[in-house]
């Protein structure tokens, strides 16, 4: 049996209090916050994920130097109606989607939801757990 | 010695009127007065300055006041002055700040980060983003070139965006300013809408702008 074809057969369940990861690029790092843009895609109407529970924040942010690795609640998400899959792909058993009408207001909330947890340090190629830290707060612009 | 004799040593061929308080209308240079010109209208500052390097363009309310030859670091910017305004024969509180300067380091800025979003490879996101055409990057310049030309000719003042790449190859520009947000996408395409979104804490609003005359009404907004 090829690996797609068990990939498609062992789909997870997605609940709502699963954690979902997205890789940030730097170009997309304002001061603290992230960018909505980072939260759109080529196509309109999805977003690639990685499930938490399938994968580590590391494996997920790979060997990205400079990237941010945001977590976000799939309740959250689903909240916005928008769809949360589990999406394997053959070289990626974690894969997820968010699908649906993803609006720039849309994008602009689930970038103020997510959380900063890992960071790939530029110099030094160093990781940056920030996963118990505060969340990042917008600064206050004069 | 007071300023009006530093004036009258400096230079005597100044249409300089001491009773009035006043100057005509003209260009100066090297001048311990401020000199204020508002169409034909003539304003007075009541507090001296010094003379200033660089022409610098400031707005007071509804009217605008020129300055030459003032040194940067004698310049305040943001006080409270008190000025005379010819036209209402009344003293008024200015704030003073300093526009045209930094809309134009401003505006060289933006262009600058903007140029060097075409150097990002295809799948710059990790997730298959697509590059940044020169001609994307040539299309917002010029709104941009029309957005402050706008801007100049109302004599305000551009808040400095960030840049940000899209992944389907649009770049959008991202104002903030005390909580409120503009995003302006300008798209990849040409025959493509450029649109918005503004955001207010639990407020969202998404549209088109059709003239960089919208872009800076939403820019206003931000402002206020």
């Amino acid at each position: 049996m090829s690996e797609r074809i068990k990939n498609r057969i062992n789909k997870v369940n997605i609940l709502d209090k699963d954690e979902l990861y997205r890789r940030i690029h730097p170009n997309h790092h304002i001061n603290e916050r992230i960018s909505s843009a980072a939260f759109r895609s080529t196509r309109a109407y999805c977003i690639s994920v990685d499930i938490a529970k399938l994968t580590t924040p590391k494996k997920s942010i790979g060997n990205h130097i400079g990237y941010w690795l945001s977590s976000i609640l799939a309740g959250f998400v689903r909240g916005l109606e928008l769809d949360v899959h589990h999406d394997p792909e053959p070289e990626n058993y974690a894969h997820g989607m968010i699908e649906g009408n993803i609006t720039k207001a849309k994008s602009k909330k689930l970038a103020k939801e997510a959380t900063i947890i890992l960071r790939k340090d530029k110099k030094s190629n160093n990781y940056h757990n920030t996963a118990n830290a505060t969340p990042p707060r917008r600064p206050h612009q004069k | 010695m007071n300023a009006y004799s530093q004036v009258e040593q400096k230079d005597t061929s100044l249409p300089f009127s001491k009773e009035k308080k006043e100057f005509d209308e003209g260009v100066y240079t090297d001048v311990y007065w401020p000199y204020i010109i508002v169409g034909k209208r003539k304003i007075t500052i009541l507090e001296p300055y010094y003379s200033i390097e660089t022409e610098a363009r400031f707005s007071n309310n509804s009217y605008f006041v020129y300055f030459f030859n003032m040194p940067n670091h004698v310049l305040p910017i943001k006080t409270p002055r008190s000025l005379y305004h010819s036209d209402k024969e009344t003293w008024v509180n200015a704030t003073w700040e300093s526009t045209i300067e930094i809309t134009h380091n401003i505006y060289n800025d933006i262009k600058r980060k903007i140029n060097e979003l075409t150097k990002l490879q295809k799948n710059w996101n990790s997730y298959n983003a697509k590059k940044i055409s020169k001609s994307t990057c040539l299309r917002i310049i010029t709104f941009l070139d029309n957005l402050i030309e706008l801007i100049n000719y109302r004599r305000l003042s551009l808040l400095s965006p960030f840049v940000v790449p899209c992944p389907n190859g649009s770049i959008q520009l991202e104002w903030e300013n005390n909580k409120k947000e503009l995003e302006v996408i300008i798209p990849c395409r040409k025959n493509k809408p450029i649109e918005y979104l503004r955001s207010f804490e639990d407020f969202y609003e998404e549209g088109l702008i059709n003239s960089p005359r919208e872009l800076v009404n939403h820019i206003m907004w931000l402002k206020e």
